[in-house]
């Protein structure tokens, strides 16, 4: 096939080429033939063309001059002598001579021009009347003679003689060419005679006579003649008749009785030679050239001509061409051939071979044979882009090819994973519902095995009915082709092998490959979801029924404000259907002013995220559908949903519990006023006779009186304490604030309270005021409330003929009112109730003491009102110190202005708890006996921005401390006139005093020379009490940091166990711990070794504490202490230690920062 | 400063009165005009011309702050200091006293003992 193929190409690109090549150079060597044909023609034509110019030329010249000569013939003088002769009897009268001599003058001369001129056959003389008069001619042996007058002849019948006749002087007559006749008979041979004549006119112009030239043509005519290659020149006459021709026979056809003329012979220049007087053409006709020329030889009469025919036969024409272009041609078909085959063999080669293997190639690649490549370097151009581009598009085959199949493959293996391992069942049908395809799943699901289902009908797998039924909807999905099942997931329930059933999600698709048509199931045991959604359920129901039953109204919108859900609840308390207010905006539910500005609130929360509402709890107003409005409180909360923010709104219409409170505010006001007004005019009465305005009472009445008085003095502070108590609860007791002095009202109070305390046999004294005024802003009437209600408290708790000593103290930001009695205390179990209502410690006391309880609870409420704070200390036995810090008004920050709203109380302690305190110029009391040193301290305390006092023994510290007030205390422990130790007992012992921070310095060296810089002095840190574990733990670690801490031993002093045991776990990894119960042991220990830290319980069973720092500071390497006093673990606790100690080695600034330190945090602690 | 001597009084339970008038006559030693409402204090006061009113809140027929609004339409007693003296003293409602033009307020019940002290005390305050 392949060669087949190749010959197809082939040979038709051999005969395409070869016939176009062919085709060209035929045409081109045709055409060149034929133009050389042409152009050898037209040379010929021309060649012709000129040789009968010439020939022409030649004939008329040949007449010229024989015209001539006849002239010169007729200008001898014979001929007119002759004539004058004749005119004159035979006798010339010019010359005298007779006609006879001048006949043979004239005999003479024509001889002689005969004998010159053989072509020339006669020449005569004629007179007018046709006489020959002369005439000499040549004869056939070529003599001239002259002929005697006996021969001469009458010519007039001739038609030259008439005709000459007819003419002027030097005119000549031509006459036809006509075949010479003797006596009338043709010569033979033939002699073409021509003859010339010219008429003679005597003198008088007469025409006398004419002189005949009998012309031979055969000269004349020679240059026409023909050639043996079959060229023929022929000459007629103007009547068509051969005067000259190749063929004797044809010539002079109307003499010899031939009627040949031209018309017969040639009748196509015949006709021609009526319209031209020349013509050269081809005649294809006859194969050859031919033509004529026409001479006109009369000048006279233009009718008379001779033609010279031509006739000239083809190969003559081009013989000269003929051979040149055979060989032309033959050369041309040469080169062709060569030539063809020289592009047959390129071609073939250069476009056939590639063209033919691209095609080989192609069919391969067709075939599926993707390995056929091309060798691209045999070819150039655009074969080998074409070379390129099929390996390239078989390489690109190949690769895709396998890539497609490894995807293929790759798929299927997906595929079959997917199939296998997915958790759904994929089952697969035919049109019956035979069971095609089973895979892992669907048997996990259906408990089956393969070979168990692989043939049976599907409906195994489903209970009744549907396996009755699914016959029935195949046929019907057959035949009709309605999709019941098929695309739509549905859910149904399935069997298991086990003959359980189970909710099942089923998707069912139809499929058909290769014309069969298939379903395939998708498989899902939903029975947990199921159970999940079923829960969903329920508890959505819960909720809407919650939603639905619940009293309050929920409502929630959207972002923008738009109502989106609006429970029952909410249809209720605001009369709307559901459709009314869905989608509508929830400001339809408010009344103005809120509902204008509702827009602005919501937008203003998303922009900034400020909470104005949101989160907080409000009372609001509502507007329902009747257009009535209603106070609401209403709960706000955020939600963000799918990224959607919606609001929920909890809404609770409380008009009845504002008319309940109304009522319960009018209640009281009117049961205030309806118990208040009997009770004005029971005291006005009482009080008036008791005054004495109605003058003396008996003793008895006075008493009775006075009970009266008092009991109704009772009533009416019960009254007022419960209005005041309603006030407080609805928050609604008013303040009147100024900014006043609080000794000033301290000192009123006590006046006013002293008639009080005379009845209970109690004084109240002013221990201590503050030198400067003490500013506070607060509301003086409630102030003096709360001092009544301290002071009638202390009063009714002290001892007979006691003292309640209250003082006003500075510190800090606040100023402090203590109120201290020497009752028996609090008891412990009532301490955490007693700022609760209606609380008193013992129900007796009540009776005894008076007092409604609710005093304190009244009583906290105001202080705190007013930004202060109250507290209290009370020790079994010791009596109780109330105190009532408040807030100091300061010019620069303003205590705000607390609202009746109870949270803002409590930001405002939280803000007092945080605040700060105040540098201010605090007054250090410097107890130290070495003047030196007491100069250095008071140098610091002053750098530090600290007044100062200096005390330099006991008796003068006490003094002081009498005298004034400070804000801490630096305590040299050795101090002449009595100890520094003791001095601090007592401190603590005061009450006064009792919180006053103290720090003990003590310098060390003794010989006067001061260290300043370095460990001049070790200082006593204070630390507050009650201690707790970790300020312990780290106020010891600090101790010991200060030394080495690897191998550190430290000393625990400490009686009770327990606390022995928590300090050892607290401390065992740190260091070593040793413990002595009993001062003594401590002591014995102390005197053999030394520890890096010592830790003292005060209260030991066989002495203080303290008496073991003495020892501890005679050392040259001075040991920390501290001092901690335990916990209360019991209500009956024996000692509280108020204070703790720690003694560590630092310096100077060290020793300033603790002070302040130890300032700071008294006064912070003050402010609690 | 002018001395205090004539006060209008208008309380409605007589109990209280007497109280009150001892308490102010006796002990104060004013000169004191009681009405038994507001009615009567109205009726009574041009011809008393009183220097300071003293009223009680809750009456029948007019009660002391409708009373006093009355008698702020009286040219000659439209700058005259009034001591409301009741029981009703919610803050709210001794707010609106003051609002009203009282120059104070007097809780009941009142210590007789020192009322007219209190009385004077406002009335200098007044004065002043």
């Amino acid at each position: 096939m392949f060669n087949r193929f190749k010959l197809g190409l082939r040979g038709k690109t051999t005969i395409a080429l070869g016939g176009l090549i062919f085709l060209a150079l035929s045409a081109s060597s045709t055409s060149s033939y034929w133009q050389s044909k042409k152009v050898a023609e037209q040379k010929v034509i021309e060649l012709e063309q000129s040789k009968f110019v010439v020939l022409q030329h030649e004939i008329e010249s040949s007449l010229s001059h024989h015209h001539k000569n006849l002239l010169s013939l007729h200008d001898v003088p014979p001929v007119q002598a002759i004539f004058r002769a004749m005119a004159h009897q035979g006798l010339d009268p010019e010359s005298g001579d007779s006609r006879e001599e001048w006949d043979a003058r004239l005999k003479t001369i024509f001889t002689a021009f005969l004998s010159n001129q053989p072509e020339y056959l006669q020449l005569r003389l004629l007179d007018a009347a046709g006489n020959e008069l002369v005439r000499v001619q040549t004869n056939s042996n070529g003599e001239v003679i002259a002929s005697a007058d006996s021969a001469l002849q009458n010519k007039a019948s001739s038609l030259y003689v008439s005709e000459t006749l007819k003419l002027k002087a030097g005119q000549t007559y031509y006459s036809d060419v006509t075949l010479n006749r003797e006596h009338g008979i043709i010569q033979q041979p033939h002699v073409p005679v021509l003859r010339l004549a010219s008429p003679v006119h005597n003198a008088d112009g007469e025409v006398v006579g004419l002189i005949v030239i009998n012309l031979s043509t055969d000269r004349l005519f020679s240059g026409v003649k023909s050639d043996g290659r079959g060229v023929q020149r022929n000459i007629a006459n103007e009547q068509g008749y051969y005067i000259k021709h190749i063929d004797a026979d044809k010539t002079f056809g109307l003499e010899r009785g031939l009627s040949y003329t031209i018309q017969d012979a040639e009748p196509g220049l015949a006709k021609l030679v009526k319209t031209t007087d020349y013509t050269i053409r081809r005649d294809i006709e006859h194969k050859e050239l031919n033509g004529f020329q026409k001479i006109y030889f009369s000048p006279q009469d233009h009718s008379r001509y001779w033609l010279l025919m031509l006739h000239m036969p083809e190969q003559v024409v081009f013989a000269e061409i003929a051979t040149a272009l055979d060989e032309m041609l033959l050369t041309s078909f040469g080169i062709g051939l060569f030539a063809l085959l020289l592009i047959l063999w390129y071609v073939s080669r250069k476009f056939l071979s590639p063209i033919v293997i691209l095609a080989e190639s192609a069919k391969q690649l067709q075939k599926g044979n993707l390995s056929v490549r091309v060798d691209e370097s045999k070819v150039s151009d655009e074969f080998q882009t074409l070379y390129i581009a099929i390996n390239a598009f078989a390489e690109n085959q190949k690769q895709s090819t396998l890539l497609l199949e490894k995807e293929v493959d790759l798929q299927t293996k997906r595929l079959s994973a997917v199939i296998d391992n997915i958790v759904d069942g994929i089952i697969t049908i035919g049109e019956r519902g035979t069971i095609e395809s089973f895979n892992p799943a669907a048997r996990r699901i259906f408990g089956y095995e393969n070979k168990e289902v692989i043939g049976k009908n599907v409906k195994m797998l489903m209970p009744e009915p549907y396996q009755s039924q699914h016959d029935g909807y195949l046929d019907h999905h057959l035949r009709t082709g309605e999709k019941k099942v098929i695309g739509i997931g549905r859910e149904v329930t399935g069997r298991r092998k086990d003959d359980s059933t189970f909710p099942m999600e089923l998707a069912v698709s139809e499929v058909k490959i290769e014309g069969v048509r298939h379903f395939v199931g998708i498989v899902r045991d939903i029975t947990e979801r199921k159970v999940f959604e079923q829960k969903i359920v329920d508890e959505k129901k819960q909720l809407s029924a919650v939603i639905d039953n619940v009293v309050d109204g929920i409502i929630t919108i959207g972002e923008r404000g738009s109502i989106e859900s609006f429970n029952p609840a909410a249809r209720r308390i605001f009369g709307y259907n559901d459709d009314e207010v869905i989608g509508q905006n929830v400001k339809m539910l408010m009344p103005e002013p809120y509902h204008s500005e509702h827009d602005g609130y919501l937008h203003n929360h998303i922009t900034t995220g400020e909470k104005k509402v949101i989160g907080i709890g409000r009372e609001v107003t509502g507007r329902r559908k009747d257009g009535s409005t209603f106070p609401m409180e209403l709960a706000v909360s955020e939600v963000v949903i799918d990224g959607v923010r919606h609001f929920v709104g909890i809404t609770r219409d409380i008009t009845e519990r504002k008319r309940v409170e109304q009522m319960q505010k009018e209640f009281i006001s009117t049961v205030s006023h309806e118990l208040r007004t009997p009770l004005t005019s029971i005291r006005g009465s009482l009080g008036l006779i008791l005054g004495g305005v109605t003058g003396e009472l008996p003793e008895k009445a006075k008493a009775l009186l006075t009970i009266a008085n008092n009991n109704s003095e009772r009533l009416i502070h019960l009254i007022n304490d419960i209005l005041d108590m309603e006030k407080v609860a609805a928050g609604e007791m008013q303040f009147d604030y100024a900014l006043v002095n609080l000794t000033s009202v301290v000192q009123q109070a006590i006046e006013s309270n002293e008639g009080y305390g005379d009845e209970l046999k109690v004084s109240f004294k002013l221990v201590e005021v503050p030198e400067e005024q003490v500013i506070v802003r607060i509301d003086e009437k409630r102030t003096a409330q709360v001092m009544s209600n301290l002071m009638s408290n202390a009063a009714k708790y002290s001892p007979t003929d006691d003292t309640v000593e209250i003082s006003v103290s500075v510190s800090g930001k606040l100023v402090r009112i203590s109120v201290h009695d020497h009752g028996k205390g609090i008891p412990e179990e009532f301490k955490s109730r007693i700022f609760s209502k209606f609380a008193q410690a013992d129900s007796s006391d009540t009776r005894q003491k008076g007092g409604t309880g609710l005093g304190l609870n009244i009583t906290k409420a105001i202080v705190e009102q007013q930004g202060g704070s109250i507290g209290f200390e009370s020790l079994a036995g010791e009596g109780t110190t109330f105190s009532v810090d408040l807030p100091l008004w300061v010019e620069e920050t303003a205590v705000q202005e607390p609202e009746a709203e109870t949270e803002e109380i409590e930001q405002i302690q939280t803000e007092k708890n945080d605040a700060k305190p105040q540098a201010y110029k605090a007054r250090i009391l410097i107890v130290e006996d070495d003047r030196d040193v007491s100069k250095l301290l008071s140098m610091m305390m002053e750098n530090a921005g600290y007044s100062f006092h200096q005390a330099y023994d006991f008796a003068d510290a006490v003094q002081h401390l009498k005298n004034n007030t400070y804000a801490a205390i630096t305590l040299d422990l050795m101090i002449p006139g009595g100890s520094g130790l003791s001095l601090l007992r007592q401190l603590r012992h005061d009450k006064a005093t009792s919180e006053l921070p103290v720090i003990v310095v003590s310098a060390k060296a003794r010989d006067g020379k001061l260290e300043v810089e370095g460990e001049a002095i070790s200082m006593v840190n204070w630390i507050e009490k009650p201690i707790n574990q970790k300020k312990l733990l780290k106020s010891i670690r600090a101790g010991i940091s200060s030394q080495t801490t690897s191998g550190s031993c430290v000393l625990h002093v400490e009686d009770d166990p327990d606390i022995a045991m928590i300090v050892d776990s607290l401390l065992g990894d740190v260091c070593q711990v040793v413990h002595a119960e009993t001062l003594q042991l401590a002591k014995d220990l102390l005197s053999k070794q030394k520890f890096d830290l010592v830790l003292l319980d005060i209260g030991l069973p066989d002495g203080s504490g303290l008496d073991l720092l003495p020892m501890l500071n005679r050392d040259e390497q001075q040991t920390p202490v501290i001092i901690f006093s335990a916990q209360d673990v019991s209500p009956e606790v024996s000692v509280q230690v108020r204070a703790t100690l720690m003694k560590s080695k630092t310096d100077n600034s060290k020793l300033m920062q603790q002070i302040k330190l130890a300032i700071q945090k008294n006064d912070a602690k003050r402010g609690e | 400063m002018v001395a205090l001597e004539r006060i209008l009084y208008a309380e409605d339970e007589p109990d209280i009165q007497q109280v009150a008038s001892l308490a102010l006559e006796l002990v104060g030693g004013y000169n004191l005009k009681t009405c038994n409402s507001g009615l009567e204090a109205l009726a009574e006061i041009e011809a008393y011309a009183p220097q300071l009113l003293l009223f009680d809140v809750m009456m029948p027929d007019m009660d002391g702050p409708t009373a006093l609004e009355k008698i702020r339409e009286l040219e000659a007693f439209k700058d005259t200091p009034v001591i409301f003296m009741t029981a009703k003293v919610q803050p709210n409602e001794v707010q609106g006293y003051l609002d009203m033009g009282a120059v104070d307020v007097i809780a009941k019940p009142f210590d007789p003992m020192t009322l007219a002290a209190q009385i004077q005390e406002i009335w200098e305050k007044v004065q002043a």
